[in-house]
C-alpha cells in the first residue's frame, strides 16, 4: 500500500530533509537518548548444569541392561549395539540424525547401578569434531556414518549390572 | 541572501549526491511512490532490517538467480540498488593476526560488535573481553528490535546479537567445561572466566536479557521452563510451552513446538516463537513431507519477516533493528546439497522480499542484504565440463617462465579427461548411487527448453562443491533504503556495525 501524497507532509518532509542535509543527520532522534557502550549487565542465574542421574532406578532393570533417558537431544540421534562391558562401561555406535555439520561438542553420559537399583557411579563420553586450534578432524564423523563411543564409570561405589544413558550436550556447527 | 542562495545550493548538490549516486546498481527498479530509486523519504532512518543468508558467497547469489529467474531474470537482493561486497576474515584467539577463512561466529561478531575476534566467539573479542552488540544498543536507546532465523536461535549468527559466550557451542540447555570453555594449547581447559555471563548457555542468556523484543526461529530443545518463566515475566508472549516444570529434563515428549498458526494469532508487544526442537525444516524437504506432518506447521522464513516487522513496527514509535538469518543455505552448503541449497537461497530471497516491500512502503527503512562468509567453494561450470576433482589427472603448471606463454600444454589430453571412479556421472541424476563420485549436480533453469530435466546432461545450471567447508572469498552486500550508498563498498564485515550504527544513531560509535 502507498501513502498518498499529502501537501502538508510533503511540506514537512522537504524541510526535514534540508535539515537534515544541512546539519550532516540522516536520523531522526537518534541524538536525543545516549547510546550505551558497555554490554547490558542483566544478573544471570548461575551457569546451568545438567540434571543429576537419579539416585536409585524407579523400576528395575536386568542385569546387563542399558536405558536411554529421553532428553533435549536424543531425538537427534540412533544409538545401536547398546552393551555394558566388563561392568564398568558402556559402549554402542551414535548417530547423528538431525544434521550433517561438524560436531562442536557432544557428550554421553552413563550412569551405572547395581543389582538394588542404586546408583553406583557415572562415566562420561565428550566428543568433537573441529578443534579449535586446527579445524581439523580425522576419523569418522557423528553426522555421516556415526562413531563408536563407550562410556567408562568413575569412582565406582558398587557393582554395576545396568545402566541408563542421556545426552546432555550435543551442538553442531 | 547570499547565505540562503548557499544553504539551497547545498541541499540540491547533497541530495543529487544521494540519488545518483554512481554506485547505483543498473539493475535497480523504480520504487514506491513520494520516493526516489534508492528507497528514501526524506533521507530519514527509523528502521534497519538486517538480512544475511549464512553462507551466501557470490556464485549462490547468481545460481539462485539463473535457477529461478533465468539468465536474464534478477533475485530480489539483485533488484536493490546499491551493491557492494564484504571481506571477512577472523583473527586468531589472543591476537590480531588474521585467520583467513572466518566461522559464523567470528562473522557475526563482527557486525554485531565491530570487532575482529577468533572463530567460535560471540560476542567477545580476541582476548575474550565483552563487547557491547548493535541489538542492545538499540535496545538500551528505545527501538523495538528483534532476531529471526531458521537455526537454532541460540546458533551463532542470531546469538552474536543478544548474547555473549567464550564459544558458539555454549548454547543450552546446560553448561558444560567441552561446549563452554576454550582450550589451552597443551589440551586443557581454561579457567573459568571471573564474568560468569561468558559460559552462561546462551539460551538461559537470551531469556533473560530482553535484548530482543521479538524473538523467532528453532533450537526448543535449549530452553526448559525456567527460561519461559523468565521470559513471561518480563512481558513476552512465549509460543508453544518449553516444556514441563516438574521434569528434570524436557525432551520432544514434554515440550511444544509453536507452529505458523500461533505466530499469526500472536499480538504480544515481546514475543517468543520456537517451531522446531532444533533448526527449522529446509524448506525442499518440508514440501515433500505428506499433508499433516508436523514439519508443515513451521513458518517459512518469509513469514517469520513479515511478522516480525508487523509486530515491531506497530508497537514503536522511535523505530526498530531487525535481524534476519536464512541460516540453510550454509547448513546445506555443508552437505554439498545444490537442490537444497538452491531451494534455501530462494526462501531467502523471498524474505527479502517482505522487507523491500516494508521500506517502499514506509520510506524510512534500510535494508541491508549480505552474508557471513561464503560456504563450500560453490561454483558454476560450464554445461558438459567437469573439475579437477573428476580429472585423472591436475593440471601441469608447467607454463612458469616462459614469456611467450607457448610451451608444452599444461595438462596432456591424456590427463584431461574424467576419471571415472571419482566421475560416476550427474551426482543428481545417473551418479546419484555412487558415494565416490565428484561429478556436478544439474539443475533446469527457464530458459530451458520444456522437458529438460534436473540431474540431466541438458540441464543447463551445472552445480559444484570445492569442499565441504567455509571459504574466505569475500561476500555481497545489497542495500535498499536511506543511507544505502554507504553499503555500496568494498568493506571489511567489521565497518557494517559502524555502518549501521550510524543509520540508528546518526553518529560515530563511540568506542
Amino acid at each position: 500500500m502507498k501513502h498518498p501524497a499529502h501537501p502538508a507532509r510533503t511540506a514537512a518532509v522537504l524541510a526535514a530533509l534540508a535539515l537534515g542535509l544541512l546539519t550532516g543527520c540522516s536520523g531522526g532522534d537518534g541524538d536525543a537518548a545516549p547510546v550505551p557502550v558497555a554490554p547490558s549487565s542483566v544478573a544471570l542465574p548461575a551457569p546451568k548444569q545438567p540434571a543429576a542421574p537419579a539416585a536409585a532406578l524407579a523400576t528395575p532393570a536386568a542385569a546387563g541392561e542399558v536405558r536411554v533417558e529421553a532428553g533435549p537431544f536424543t531425538d537427534r540421534v540412533r544409538l545401536t549395539g547398546l552393551t555394558l562391558s566388563k561392568g564398568s562401561a558402556v559402549g554402542g555406535h551414535l548417530t547423528i540424525t538431525s544434521d550433517v555439520s561438524d560436531v562442536l561438542a557432544l557428550e554421553v553420559r552413563a550412569a551405572f547401578y547395581d543389582a538394588g537399583g542404586q546408583l553406583v557411579g557415572t562415566g562420561t563420553f565428550r566428543y568433537q569434531e573441529e578443534e579449535a586450534s586446527t579445524g581439523e578432524h580425522d576419523g569418522p564423523r557423528a553426522a555421516g556414518e556415526g562413531i563408536d563411543f563407550s562410556a567408562v564409570a568413575e569412582k565406582l561405589t558398587g557393582t554395576p549390572v545396568s545402566a541408563v544413558l542421556s545426552i546432555p550436550v550435543l551442538v553442531n556447527e | 541572501m547570499q547565505r540562503k542562495a548557499f544553504k539551497a545550493a547545498v541541499v540540491v548538490a547533497l541530495a543529487s549526491t544521494l540519488v545518483g549516486g554512481a554506485s547505483v546498481a543498473a539493475w535497480s527498479e523504480p520504487s514506491g511512490q513520494n520516493q526516489n530509486e534508492q528507497g528514501e523519504r526524506g533521507g530519514e532512518i527509523r528502521n534497519v532490517i538486517y538480512l544475511l543468508g549464512d553462507g551466501m558467497g557470490r556464485t549462490h547469489v547468481t545460481a539462485g538467480r539463473e535457477r529461478f529467474y533465468g539468465a536474464d531474470g534478477r533475485l530480489n537482493m539483485e533488484r536493490m540498488p546499491f551493491v557492494g561486497q564484504v571481506a571477512t576474515h577472523a583473527v586468531e584467539k589472543g591476537s590480531a593476526k588474521p585467520a583467513l577463512v572466518t566461522d559464523s561466529a567470528s562473522s557475526a561478531t563482527a557486525w554485531s560488535s565491530g570487532v575482529k575476534t577468533y572463530n567460535a566467539a560471540l560476542g567477545v573479542d580476541s582476548y575474550e573481553k565483552k563487547v557491547v552488540t548493535l541489538m542492545e544498543q538499540a535496545k538500551a536507546a528505545g527501538f523495538a528490535t528483534g532476531n529471526v532465523s531458521t537455526a537454532e536461535i541460540t546458533d551463532a549468527t542470531p546469538a552474536a546479537e543478544f548474547s555473549h559466550v567464550l564459544l558458539r557451542g555454549c548454547q543450552g540447555p546446560s553448561y558444560s567445561d567441552a561446549a563452554c570453555l576454550p582450550k589451552n594449547a597443551d589440551g586443557s581447559y581454561e579457567a573459568k572466566p571471573a564474568d560468569s555471563t561468558l559460559i552462561t548457555p546462551v539460551a538461559e542468556q537470551i531469556a533473560r536479557n530482553g535484548t530482543a523484543d521479538v524473538v523467532l526461529g528453532g533450537g526448543l530443545a535449549r530452553f526448559e521452563p525456567d527460561d519461559q518463566k523468565a521470559l513471561e515475566a518480563q512481558g513476552y508472549q512465549v509460543l508453544g510451552s518449553f516444556g514441563d516444570p516438574a521434569l528434570p529434563t524436557q525432551s520432544a515428549a514434554s515440550q511444544k513446538v509453536a507452529t505458523k498458526a500461533d505466530l499469526d494469532a500472536a499480538r504480544g508487544r515481546k514475543v517468543v516463537g520456537l517451531f522446531n526442537r532444533g533448526n527449522l525444516t529446509v524448506e525442499a524437504a518440508k514440501s515433500a513431507l505428506p499433508a499433516g506432518a508436523p514439519e508443515k506447521a513451521e513458518p517459512t522464513l518469509s513469514d517469520m519477516t513479515t511478522k516480525a516487522i508487523d509486530l515491531l513496527a506497530k508497537k514503536n514509535r522511535r523505530g526498530f533493528f531487525l535481524q534476519i538469518e536464512g541460516a540453510q543455505i550454509d547448513k546445506r552448503s555443508h552437505a554439498n546439497d545444490a537442490a537444497q541449497t538452491l531451494g534455501e537461497i530462494k526462501a531467502f530471497d523471498d524474505a527479502v522480499a517482505k522487507a523491500v516491500d516494508f521500506a517502499k512502503r514506509d520510506g524510512h527503512t534500510l535494508v541491508i542484504v549480505t552474508a557471513d562468509h561464503e560456504c563450500a567453494g560453490f561454483n558454476i561450470i560450464e554445461k558438459g565440463t567437469f573439475t579437477n576433482a573428476e580429472a585423472a589427472a591436475p593440471p601441469a603448471n608447467n607454463d612458469a617462465g616462459n614469456p611467450a606463454n607457448n610451451s608444452s600444454p599444461a595438462r596432456s589430453a591424456a590427463a584431461n579427461v574424467k576419471d571415472p571412479s571419482r566421475s560416476g556421472g550427474i551426482v543428481n541424476g545417473a551418479g546419484s548411487k555412487d558415494p565416490k563420485n565428484f561429478a556436478p549436480a544439474t539443475f533446469r533453469t527457464p530458459d530451458d527448453p520444456a522437458g529438460v530435466a534436473d540431474g540431466s546432461p541438458d540441464a543447463s545450471l551445472w552445480l559444484t562443491y570445492l569442499s565441504g567447508n567455509h571459504t574466505g572469498a569475500d561476500v555481497p552486500i545489497f542495500a535498499y533504503g536511506p543511507g544505502g550508498q554507504r553499503f555500496a563498498a568494498s568493506q571489511d564485515n567489521t565497518e557494517l556495525y559502524g555502518k549501521m550504527y550510524r543509520a540508528l544513531f546518526n553518529r560515530s560509535p563511540q568506542h
